[in-house]
């Protein structure tokens, strides 16, 4: 996940020869069916995690028992869905995140979820804090790091140079574990655009919270789905843009 | 166990009473199925294209080693190689290792043609082979072969259960002696596998031969798994190279080294279907099914006043293979009026164990063997029939 590379730092007017810690970035080929769908820029770890999770997020499979078999050599994963061999229809280049994820998720089908999850504000200023200390993100600034909770805790945190794919990777693991995604929400490094919140809501999901900014398209789509979404989750305080907060005395 | 889904898979059963699944099993729908699939939707060849079909099917092919690899407990151990057979697999072995004058191999009395005539070859390169033998129960003695190996031998190679009288051996004894004195152990699963768990690791094998035919597979199918597969490929061509130049060539690794040329493809993917299907109906739920089958057949035999059933009685020391002769009547005659009086399927004859038969002291038996898809009802109807061809109704 990390590497160091040799660099010339400039401080004010100084120069010298150092080291720096950088994060490791590479592309995975993913096979659909014998077909190349896309390449995806991750980093290099829970790869099993990000291949499921990036199934289920775009929507190409429901039910883990519609994946037949996954092969992971270096940088190909090769995906047999059951179903018939025809065209999955995914081909592009993901960047690690900027808007280059998603994807064929069609916003006018966008699933509904149910209204009456309500996040408890304290529980979410800590989760934060724990997606934040993670190491990688601290030692080189250069990841997103996003965890899955539900009432007890932490069910998983990843780090990733895309906070797509970081997403991915903790819905990859909720499915293997076989997570019931209800009762579970989301605390992200970065921000929530409408892909992040798509991608909850499409294995029903239904909060994300993020220490950064909310695009109006995510509002949007957090009001039609009836999904909850924070912003600007920091030091005591957030900002709520859809669906409502556990109060006090709940 | 749902006999009423499961017999539903084997249609064939409406007509007949099928007593002959040592010889070869019947084959249910989704195995059926998934042979036909492969045909139907992504007939390709493996690991030779680029294109779609071949991707998938280079996947699903890799994938079916890797099922029949967890079917005997070897995931990420050794090297599951597909053969047409559990002699195919025997022979492998017999012609990769290496020999030398004076080397010795073990074997048992109770064994199949294909785990003698491999070893018996050998003889000509100089290679002894040794035969033990069992008191009339039909079950080695671990003892034995503390003398029997000696420390020239190379290999013991045995049967797990017997195709004649389905006898369970001692093979974890065995294979603990064999480590001890430096020799490997190859067992004949081919009537084990199919019936109850069979555990490579657990066993200590270092090689385990069994045939997909009797384990609802397909037929020309098999399996040979190896501990270290550092034996020589038996035949060289397509498929089975990393490089090829006109003064050099590199052999692949993995199972591709000992599959050359296009192998059974369809029957692999009947194979890995067929090890779904025992996996779903549950082996030990299978097992002690078959062991309730096999008491009362035995029982019921033994009331039988002409009767006479060979090896141990007890079924839990058993497989549910069970060879008897009526008195006075010859084994293919009975064969042959169970077939005709009462649609039943055995096999008669020396079962290819002739020096078994010959050391039961007789010329041949009638052998009844047992399956999952096999009923209560349809062995009392056996029991009835032979009960009528002993009085010579």
């Amino acid at each position: 996940m990390l590497k160091e590379v040799e660099v010339l730092r400039i401080s004010d007017g100084d120069r010298r020869q150092d080291l720096d810690t950088i994060v490791e970035e590479m592309p995975l080929a993913l096979y659909i069916n014998g077909r190349h769908v896309q390449t995806a820029m991750i980093s290099p770890s829970m790869i099993r995690e990000f291949v499921i999770g990036h199934l289920f997020s775009e929507r190409v499979v429901k039910d883990y028992d519609e994946i037949e078999s996954i092969q992971i050599d270096e940088n190909i994963a090769k995906v047999l869905i059951k179903r018939s061999f025809g065209v999955i229809n995914l081909k592009k280049v993901v960047l690690s995140g900027c808007g280059g994820g998603s994807s064929f998720l069609d916003e006018s089908r966008i699933p509904k979820i149910d209204r009456g999850f309500k996040i408890d504000p304290e529980q979410l200023l800590r989760s934060m804090k724990k997606v934040l200390s993670l190491d990688l993100h601290k030692k080189t600034g250069g990841s997103h790091s996003v965890g899955l909770f539900d009432k007890n805790g932490a069910i998983v945190i990843t780090e990733d140079i895309g906070r797509h794919n970081a997403l991915d990777k903790v819905i990859g693991h909720g499915v293997i574990e076989n997570i019931n995604f209800k009762d579970t929400f989301v605390a992200s490094s970065g921000r929530i655009s409408s892909d992040m919140i798509l991608k909850c809501i499409s294995v029903g999901i239904p909060a994300i919270a993020s220490k950064s900014a909310v695009t109006n398209l995510a509002i949007e789509i957090g009001k039609t789905s009836g999904a909850t979404i924070i912003g600007f989750v920091r030091g005591v305080g957030m900002v709520v843009y859809t669906g409502s907060l556990m109060q006090a005395d709940e | 166990m749902n006999l009423e889904k499961i017999r539903a898979d084997f249609p064939i059963l409406e007509d007949i009473i099928y007593l002959d699944s040592a010889s070869t099993s019947l084959t249910p729908e989704p195995v059926l199925d998934a042979v036909l699939g492969y045909y139907r939707s992504y007939n390709a060849n493996v690991g030779r294209g680029v294109h779609r079909l071949s991707q998938i099917v280079s996947q699903r092919y890799e994938d079916a080693h890797r099922k029949v690899a967890a079917f005997i407990g070897a995931d990420g151990r050794g090297e599951v190689v597909f053969t047409k057979n559990s002699t195919e697999g025997m022979n492998l072995v017999a012609s990769g290792l290496e020999w030398r004058k004076g080397d010795r191999i073990v074997t048992s009395i109770l064994e199949h043609h294909s785990n003698l005539l491999p070893w018996f070859r050998l003889r000509q390169r100089g290679v002894e082979v040794e035969v033990v033998e069992t008191e009339t129960d039909g079950i080695l003695d671990p003892a034995d072969f503390e003398t029997a190996i000696t420390a020239n031998t190379k290999l013991v190679t045995l049967t797990h259960a017997s195709n004649v009288i389905g006898t369970i051996q001692p093979i974890k004894e065995i294979s603990e002696i064999c480590k001890e004195r430096g020799a490997l152990i190859l067992l004949d699963g081919a009537q084990s596998v199919p019936h109850f768990k069979v555990d490579v690791k657990e066993l200590g094998l270092d090689f385990l031969c069994f045939s997909g035919h009797k384990m609802l597979g397909p037929t020309g199918t098999g399996v040979l798994w190896m501990r270290n597969p550092d034996i020589e490929p038996p035949f060289v061509g397509g498929g089975m190279i990393k490089e090829v130049t006109l003064d050099h060539y590199e052999f692949a690794e993995g199972y591709e080294r000992f599959e050359a040329g296009t192998p059974n493809i369809a029957g692999a993917m009947g194979l890995s279907r067929a090890c779904d299907y025992l996996t779903d109906v549950g082996i030990d739920d299978l097992r002690l099914y078959e062991e309730r089958l096999t008491r009362r057949l035995i029982e019921g035999l033994l009331e039988l006043d002409k009767v006479e059933v060979y090896g141990v009685l007890d079924p839990g020391m058993r497989v549910g293979v069970v060879s008897f002769n009526v008195r006075g009547v010859n084994p293919h005659d009975v064969a042959h009026l169970l077939d005709e009086t009462s649609n039943i399927m055995v096999r008669s004859g020396h079962h290819c164990a002739s020096p078994l038969i010959r050391h039961l002291g007789i010329d041949g038996s009638v052998r009844a063997s047992l399956y999952l898809y096999n009923t209560e009802d349809e062995v009392e109807k056996f029991l009835s029939t032979v009960e009528d061809i002993s009085k010579g109704i």
